[in-house]
């Protein structure tokens, strides 16, 4: 009852929150449900890069805060997915480097796995990795990231500004990466 | 009989074969509509090019399927990633210091680019049809997207705040315990991580000497008492390095490196060498490091490590350079409390003189530690995290008769504490104070769970006003229950209610309606009051000293969100009371004499509230009606003014 007759208090002068605040929580509730989207499609590119899951979770989540630093500031972005793409792929590479180590999600997939059922590993599991070993090796960083990028469902010209190269360019390294793929699985 | 031409050019199209390129174009839709059109009829009658096509999306089934492999699971705790990420948003939104831009502009026009921008997103096509402005884009991302600097001496700068608002006060002692390890790297791998032992460092209010203690994992100790220029010796070092630490040693002791992690110890070491001093921020944590090189003792990097959510200092490393193998020593704060000086804890402190230097073989034993306890305001710094929950708490108006406290702990962590009527309310308040801190400890009880009440603390600091009547309790006696008998000013209300046209009934019903709300309203009046003289103890001028603009401009903002309140309840209770006071009170209009403080305010609060009971609740004192009525209204005018 006395609850009530607070809030009820608060309706009619209406004033226990600002349109400020409300705008503000708007945007935040908007990023995370932004978050829950799109959090599988960036944490696997991440991923690729970085090769560890932990770390690329944290990735893509201070790339949705440097987001909402962004919307806060004023600035303008006209396409949000490839924005956060391009993000996350420099985070990822910076993180890369700053850990000084090149392993990527290739090197650590055939080590996890490896060092996971060395024992009790099926044949088929063997010649599965060895697939994928080969498969990858073959592609150089460009042509990985690309396919990756594609994969995920962007345009050439959006995979063009993620990596900061033309869509001629990304369509290059697309027929170049296929190529030895087609390679790699005959 | 048409004969198959394995030429450029298929006898029976115009158009020459399709390359590898245009063909993946046209899977990816990314063929200008011309061409798009000229391929799809070309692919229809050429088998050439419909082969190279299926053999290009097998290639694309096959690249998928290997990268499906390497993907990592999708967590079955994505949900809780999600909250997990709320909430930080949350704490970063609340860290988000404003640029000097009009609020409401720039709030208005970031809504419109947030909507715009999500729009786009759902709606891929329009996305791709956007790219024009792709240089607009590129711009904007090559200014901001590796903005993961941070200036180092700002670092150590907030650093060196935390540390004053956690230093010991008269009649305390601080006491931190460090992990210390030697880490070894080969290449790029993590080696071998081995824990040499704690040290554990007393730090006095009083005298300058500070208590060390080394403890190894065997067993093994030895302390030493570090007077005010002093610095560890080879004895205590001794106990937890090994003769193939004797680089590390001597740098050590060259440097004077007492172990504390602190700003200025740091900068110590920075000093010495032509240092480079950088500093970089990763999710939680900050690293500021000085980099030297050509120290013999091999020891080429200092980094202290830093939370970043309030600048604890967590760990510092020594790293060796080394291009192959690296050696990392690392000091990690592992417990920090904050204790009474007790006469055993005082006697640690006594000059070196008095006591022998180290005793290895039988150190002085340490009292454990003890269970944090509350600290009085007196006795404690408001933190930028207390800050954050008093506001969230009052954003959900918990600070309104709710006994609901934050409680500053003597081993520097906060604890809200409190007592709430119903379980829906604590989860609400549990929800918000979740998403601004994420290390408070919450316990927050519904009157049944209490058993002895022994549970609950006392409130940090207890006013010299006495306490409020009522408040948190009694709720049915709040609104005005008039079955009984008549408030003193039925006969006036009643008069004023009955106009022609309006049953006696439906003016008795007015009657009722408008007694209750003077009540609630003169209830809410003085729970403001209430909470505004509160916030001058917690947030007293010596307990805010350390606190930044944007936190001290949070707290005056709960201040005026109170104020306001008051004054808008006043002026209603003010308008509701003139058309029935006397045509003298109602002509009289509030003698101005300034803004009151809180006292006042908390004074005229009560006031009010208890001549709003004794008239619209009560039906003891109709023979001070008028007398009340006409004070009532020049207190709420002093208020509302």
């Amino acid at each position: 009852m006395e609850r009530e007759a607070i809030l009820n208090l608060s309706r009619v002068f209406g004033f226990e929150q600002t349109e400020e605040q409300r705008k503000s929580q708007k945007l935040e509730e908007t990023l995370v449900e932004l978050y829950a989207t799109m959090r599988p499609s960036l944490i696997g590119y991440a991923y690729q890069v970085v090769g560890s899951t932990g770390d690329s979770e944290d990735l893509v989540q201070v790339a949705f805060l440097k987001l909402f630093d962004h919307l806060q500031r004023n600035a303008k972005i006209l396409n949000v997915r490839s924005w956060l793409y391009r993000v996350v792929h420099n985070l990822a590479i910076d993180h890369v480097r700053r850990r000084g180590a090149h392993d990527n999600a290739v090197a650590g997939w055939v080590a996890d796995r490896a060092l996971a059922d060395h024992a009790t590993s099926a044949e088929n599991e063997l010649i599965q990795q060895q697939k994928v070993a080969g498969c990858m090796a073959m592609l150089n960083e460009r042509e990985r990231q690309c396919l990756a990028l594609r994969a995920e469902g962007l345009s050439y010209q959006e995979v063009g500004e993620v990596l900061g190269i033309s869509h001629k360019s990304v369509s290059v390294y697309l027929v170049r990466g296929l190529k030895k793929v087609r390679g790699a699985n005959k | 009989m048409t004969k198959f031409s394995r030429e450029g050019v298929f006898p029976g199209s115009s158009r020459p074969h399709l390359n590898e390129a245009q063909v993946i174009a046209y899977l990816d839709g990314e063929l200008p509509r011309p061409e798009r059109e000229a391929a799809r009829d070309h692919l229809e009658v050429c088998w050439t090019c419909r082969g190279l096509l299926t053999e290009i999306e097998n290639s694309i089934d096959a690249f998928l399927e290997v990268r499906t492999s390497l993907l990592p699971e999708e967590s079955a705790f994505s949900e809780t990633r999600v909250e997990q990420f709320r909430q930080r948003l949350a704490r970063h939104a609340g860290s988000f210091e404003a640029a000097p831009v009009p609020l409401t502009d720039r709030l208005s026009s970031l809504w419109i680019r947030a909507t715009h921008a999500v729009a786009y997103l759902l709606q891929p096509r329009q996305a791709a049809i956007a790219g024009f402005l792709v240089v607009t884009m590129l711009v904007i991302m090559f200014t901001d997207a590796l903005n993961t600097r941070v200036s180092a001496d700002t670092v150590l700068a907030r650093v060196g705040e935390y540390e004053a608002a956690h230093l010991p006060a008269t009649g305390q002692v601080s006491r931190t315990a460090m992990r210390v390890e030697r880490i070894e790297r080969k290449g790029h791998t993590t080696g071998s991580v081995e824990e040499l032992g704690t040290l554990t460092v007393l730090r006095d209010s009083i005298r300058p000497e500070m208590y060390v203690q080394a403890q190894t994992p065997s067993g093994k100790t030895g302390h030493l008492v570090i007077g005010d220029d002093g610095r560890m010796n080879e004895e205590l070092l001794g106990v937890l390095l090994t003769p193939e630490d004797a680089a590390f040693e001597q740098y050590i002791l060259n440097e004077h490196w007492m172990p504390v992690l602190s700003a200025d110890e740091f900068r110590h070491l920075g000093a010495a060498q032509g240092s480079v001093l950088s500093a970089r921020k990763a999710a939680d944590e900050m690293d500021v490091s000085y980099h030297f090189s050509g120290n013999p003792s091999g020891i080429a990097e200092a980094l202290l490590q830093v939370n970043a959510a309030d600048y604890a200092p967590t760990s510092i490393s020594f790293l060796t350079a080394g291009q192959e193998t690296q050696r990392e020593y690392r000091f990690t704060r592992t417990a920090f409390s904050v204790e009474p000086r007790t006469p055993e804890i005082a006697a640690l402190f006594a000059p070196a003189a008095a006591v022998p230097e180290t005793t290895t073989a039988e150190a002085r034993k340490l009292p454990a530690f003890s269970k944090p306890v509350p600290l009085s305001y007196a006795e404690s710094h408001a933190t930028p995290e207390e800050v954050a929950i008093a506001s969230a708490l009052h954003k959900s108006d918990a600070c309104l008769g709710e006994e609901i406290y934050v409680f500053p702990m003597s081993d520097g962590t906060l604890l809200v504490q409190g007592l709430v009527d119903d379980a829906a309310r604590r989860e609400a308040i549990v929800r918000t104070l979740r998403s601004v801190a994420h290390n408070v400890r919450i316990e927050i009880y519904l009157p049944r769970e209490i058993k002895n009440g022994s549970d609950l603390y006392n409130p940090p600091e207890q006013f010299t006003e006495i306490a409020p009547v009522g408040l948190g309790g009694e709720q049915g006696a709040t609104l005005a229950d008039l079955s009984s008998g008549q408030s003193p000013l039925y006969e006036r209300l009643n008069r004023h209610f009955s106009q022609p046209g309006i049953s006696r009934e439906d003016a008795d019903k007015q009657v009722d309606v408008f007694s209750s709300e003077m009540v609630t309203i003169a209830r809410q009046t003085f729970l403001h009051a209430w909470a505004l003289k509160r916030l001058d103890g917690e947030f007293s001028a010596s307990r805010t000293a350390n606190l930044s603009a944007v936190e001290l401009q949070e707290i005056d903002q709960m201040r005026q969100d109170h104020r306001r309140w008051i004054a808008t309840l006043a002026r209603r209770e003010s308008e509701m009371l003139s058309p029935i006071a006397g045509p003298a009170d109602a002509a009289s209009s509030a003698s101005h004499t300034g803004i009151p403080d809180s006292d006042t305010m908390l004074a005229l609060a009560r006031t009010q509230n208890e001549l709003v009971r004794a008239l619209f609740a009560d039906s003891r004192q109709a023979a001070q009606a008028d007398a009340n009525l006409s004070r009532l209204l020049a207190v709420v005018r002093r208020m509302g003014s």
